[in-house]
């Protein structure tokens, strides 16, 4: 890169740093059979702020929190996360995963080690953390969420809803700013979402943003300060989450459908939702 | 009709077992007593074990044998190493590496172990000045090499992407991974068929007595040579191959037992 462009880069990101935790700028991403997954997304996100991208399956969103931490690959655009810009190299991928937790749609603990070893492992390996201080952070964590005594126990042992606390907390014990989650209705209870900005701040006293992809509006509505909503590889709309829900009427959206949003009707399968565009330019007015 | 119980169908099913082992047994006898093959099994003992002077001292079979253990366990070593080498080699980023792999497993499966061994021993190890038994061992090791490296591919592409991901998105780097999460979980899938091709290795070295190595089937064509004990000693053969080969199986049922992971 030539050297003034990358200092204006740089001023760029220093000026954003302060609101704005990520920053998107026009990404895209073509998948080898020629789907085009992501077209010119843009989008920024404040420090603090709980995210939820909604939209039908298959309209981008699992990929676009799979490309903020490196697990896939741009193809133009660039990514900004907390001042740090994602490239192919591994540094810069390995700065910013340590900035952003993932809870995954599957509980993917790893089965071959217990709840101890699964949160430590991370925290010895990235961090460098000695066997104690690891301990030490992974009791306390798990103190918070109330199943510390299952510490020597296999994630098989686990119900599903301590696998998923396991799997956050263990993205938790490295301090992370940004939790993404992904697909999290299918698995998740509003309230855990609704938890781990409070246990992340009993332990670091840090707010934290995350993101987190769904097709349940019910579920979004119930966790989100904002709603980005994606098709077809695009952002067509984005806003407020209460403005969006409380003033169904003023947008052109009935009781009725306002009804069904709170009832955790799937996003596609309701006829509401059917054509989602259409929907959102119909009671949007953007 | 009414369904038999459960009791009578297992005393049935012991009866049709004892029938056959019964039916196979009796064929060997009647086989063998028609051959008019001069049995001779006295004889036998002295190529596994001899006393001189009240010591015992390995027969002939037994050296051979120690060869042949010799051989194996090198070669397995060496075959673990290689497996490895190009599995990872096979499902690394880089195109020149999963090719070479690629030709590597290609060649090597595709043609037969004797004419591989013959290359090694007259082409290469004259030049390269190998020893008659390095050749034998690497001959082998590549050979069986080529089969462990797509058993080790098979077990760790076995493992759920969604680990990888786990462990990337903890910020580990791939080697890691691999060492932490991948491989600890692969064990358990690769070690079954690994067994298979172990047994291959061990029954496999018996191809060495082409070269003249005197391992365990060389001293057995030898003795049947000087003595015409043509079957007793091939069977005595045989036992001990089996044995070994069971031997082998059982420790690795017990190894999977202690790799066992739950999911």
């Amino acid at each position: 890169m030539i050297p003034s462009k990358m200092d204006s880069l740089m001023s760029e990101t220093d000026n954003c740093a302060d609101d704005y935790i990520v920053s998107l700028d026009r990404i895209s991403k073509t998948f080898l059979t020629g789907i085009r997954v992501l077209q010119e997304v843009s989008a920024s996100i404040r420090r603090g702020e709980v995210v939820a991208i909604a939209g039908p399956s298959g309209s981008g969103k699992s990929t676009l929190l799979r490309c903020l931490n490196g697990l896939e690959s741009i193809d133009g655009g660039t990514i900004i996360i907390d001042g740090i810009q994602l490239t192919d190299s591994r540094k810069s991928r390995t700065r910013i995963r340590k900035r952003i937790g993932m809870g995954f749609e599957l509980f993917n603990l790893f089965p071959n080690m217990t709840v101890l070893e699964n949160i430590n492992l991370a925290q010895r390996l990235t961090y460098g953390k000695s066997k104690k201080e690891a301990t030490d952070t992974t009791m306390a964590l798990l103190e918070k969420i109330g199943i510390d005594k299952k510490n020597n126990c296999y994630p098989s042992e686990l119900s599903g809803g301590q696998q998923q606390w396991v799997t956050i907390a263990r993205a938790l014990a490295l301090a992370p700013k940004i939790m993404l989650f992904d697909d999290a209705c299918s698995v998740l209870a509003p309230e855990i979402i609704r938890e781990v900005p409070n246990v992340m701040k009993s332990l670091a006293g840090d707010a934290m943003t995350m993101i987190v992809a769904t097709h349940e509006m019910g579920f979004a509505r119930k966790v989100s300060d904002r709603m980005i909503f994606m098709e077809g590889g695009r952002i067509i709309g984005e806003g407020p989450t209460e403005e969006f829900f409380n003033e169904p009427g003023k947008n052109g959206c009935s009781n009725s459908r306002a009804g069904c949003c709170n009832d955790h009707t799937r996003f596609i399968e309701s006829d509401t939702f059917q054509d989602p565009g259409r929907f959102l330019r119909k009671t949007m007015r953007w | 009709m009414r369904p038999l119980t459960k009791k009578v169908k297992f005393r049935l099913d012991i009866v049709k077992f004892l029938m056959v082992i019964v039916a196979t047994a009796g064929l060997i006898c009647y086989c063998g007593s028609r051959t008019a093959y001069n049995w001779q099994w006295y004889r036998v003992p002295t190529y596994i074990v001899s006393f001189e002077s009240g010591k015992p001292v390995p027969g002939l079979l037994l050296k051979g044998l120690w060869i042949t253990v010799q051989i194996t366990s090198l070669s397995l070593i060496v075959t673990i190493i290689l497996g490895g080498i190009a599995a990872l080699f096979r499902l690394s980023d880089s195109w020149s590496a999963r090719i070479i792999a690629r030709i590597y497993v290609e060649l090597i499966r595709n043609t037969p172990l004797l004419v591989q061994l013959f290359f090694i021993y007259f082409v290469l190890s004259p030049v390269l000045n190998i020893s008659r038994f390095f050749s034998a061992v690497l001959a082998l090791s590549l050979f069986e090499g080529a089969y462990a490296s797509e058993i080790f591919r098979a077990g760790i592409v076995s493992i759920h992407k969604s680990q990888w991901e786990a462990a990337f998105s903890l910020g580990f780097s791939r080697v890691h991974t691999y060492r932490w999460v991948i491989l600890p979980q692969a064990v358990r899938r690769i070690l079954p068929p690994l067994t298979s091709q172990v047994i291959s290795l061990l029954k496999d070295s018996a191809l060495v007595s082409t070269i003249a190595i005197y391992d365990l089937a060389m001293q057995g064509q030898a003795i049947v040579a000087e003595t015409y004990l043509t079957f007793e000693i091939w069977f005595v053969v045989a036992f001990i191959y089996l044995v070994i080969a069971l031997i082998l199986s059982f420790c690795v049922h017990y190894m999977e037992q202690r790799f066992k992971v739950e999911t």
